[in-house]
């Protein structure tokens, strides 16, 4: 493979990856931030 | 005698002339016309005094603006800072409401990696190809800090070339959407997203930067800022330190940086064929980039139930806010009633986040 289609595949894999991986961080604080539902306690 | 060898009039050659012709056009744009006034006017300036004979302000070792140039620029101080400034300003919640549309920032990134393609088929260097490729990414600091240290005989006419081409967004974006949309689909009126908590937002900075760096640790210096920026402002204990990042802060690196950019551009390193083909490659990368994220935004309609209108695709160019606003206009001109700017500044901040992913590669593929 030549330098320049080295870099030319590699670059829009990691790009892709790069935002792919960002995708599901956010998914993920998407569940981190939402409200724990609060635990019924006993006394309830 | 002495004194008539040393007036500076007759120095003056025809490449300085010329040169002079571009500072007063960019000064011209930036003051008369409003183009991108932040930096065109200080960059128009740069150019003017790097280009006066005898001043001496950009020898090696001595000279003012060699010494902005070097420490702030060529040390990859200042772009940095400026990301920092922009952290601070930005509010990440319409790309978590929605976080689907990341990908159309990432897609938009399919003009700097063609035009890079295409640049050093026509005969520049690998790094100079994508000195050039990066100005399709629209974002003017990222171009800055990837072609100083790939290829610094270029930074001048890469930098014009970007900030001209984030100035005439809303006169190159158009066509190109109007061609690859119908009118049908720019009228598509998106869900609105979910509400996003301070909580998501605060974790935002800290959780990207662990990401993005870890894959590709060159692009820290402006992640790393970018993200300790928006820290500052989601945190809300550091107000003060928010406030003068954005503000006083970004002010300041924003002279140095337009100032330097600007010297850099002596007639020697201007006036040249190639610089001609380096803002034709850039238009270039800059339209197929466009409609890169047009497609993707077709495409993902394909597969997904809740439509995506394809002109938000556009704003996976950086220049933000300018193509978001483009987009809102293009949707409104369909359908008055469609209010798309909110979700077009979803891709917007993921084109910004894209293209410091592929100036990142690019340094750790290329750079010494």
């Amino acid at each position: 493979m030549s330098p320049a289609v080295n870099v030319f595949v590699s670059g829009l894999a990691g790009v892709f990856a790069g935002i792919g991986l960002l995708y599901l961080m956010m998914k993920l604080l998407a569940r981190l931030g939402e409200k724990a539902p609060r635990r019924a306690s006993s006394a309830d | 005698m002495a004194f008539v060898e040393q007036l500076g009039i007759l120095s003056v050659t025809p490449g300085m002339v010329a040169m002079w012709a571009i500072a007063l056009t960019l000064l011209y744009l930036a003051i008369a016309k409003e183009h991108e006034p932040l930096l065109l006017l200080p960059i128009g300036f740069g150019i003017l005094l790097a280009n006066l004979p005898l001043t001496g302000l950009m020898t090696p070792e001595e000279g003012l603006l060699w010494r902005f140039y070097r420490y702030g620029v060529e040390w990859q101080v200042i772009p940095p800072l400026v990301f920092l400034g922009l952290g601070a300003h930005t509010d990440f919640g319409p790309l978590l409401s929605q976080p689907r549309l990341v990908f159309l920032g990432a897609a938009a990134q399919g003009g700097v990696y063609l035009t890079f393609f295409a640049a050093q088929a026509f005969g520049f260097s690998l790094e100079e190809a994508a000195a050039i490729g990066i100005i399709g990414g629209a974002d003017g600091p990222t171009t800055i800090f990837l072609a100083a240290q790939l290829a610094p005989h270029l930074l001048g006419a890469c930098a014009v070339a970007a900030y001209s081409y984030m100035a005439l967004v809303p006169i190159i974006q158009p066509p190109i959407m109007r061609l690859l949309t119908t009118e049908q689909e720019r009228a598509i009126r998106m869900k609105k997203g979910r509400k996003v908590t301070a909580r998501e937002k605060l974790l935002f900075p800290i959780a990207a930067t662990l990401v993005i760096i870890l894959l590709v640790p060159a692009s820290a210096p402006l992640i790393g800022m970018f993200m300790l920026g928006n820290l500052f402002r989601e945190s809300k204990v550091v107000e003060r330190l928010a406030e003068t990042a954005r503000d006083a802060l970004m002010n300041i690196v924003t002279i140095f940086l337009g100032v330097s950019v600007g010297a850099t551009m002596s007639a020697d390193n201007f006036l040249r064929s190639d610089v001609i083909f380096i803002f034709v490659l850039g238009l270039v990368a800059f339209a197929v980039s466009t409609a890169c994220g047009l497609v993707l935004a077709k495409l993902m309609n394909l597969v997904t139930n809740d439509k995506i209108n394809p002109l938000v695709g556009a704003a996976g160019v950086s220049a933000v806010p300018m193509a978001a606003r483009v987009v809102h206009k293009m949707g409104a001109e369909a359908d008055k009633k469609n209010y798309l700017l909110m979700f077009a500044m979803g891709p917007n901040l993921a084109g910004v986040i894209g293209t410091v992913i592929a100036a990142g590669i690019f340094l750790s593929m290329l750079g010494g």
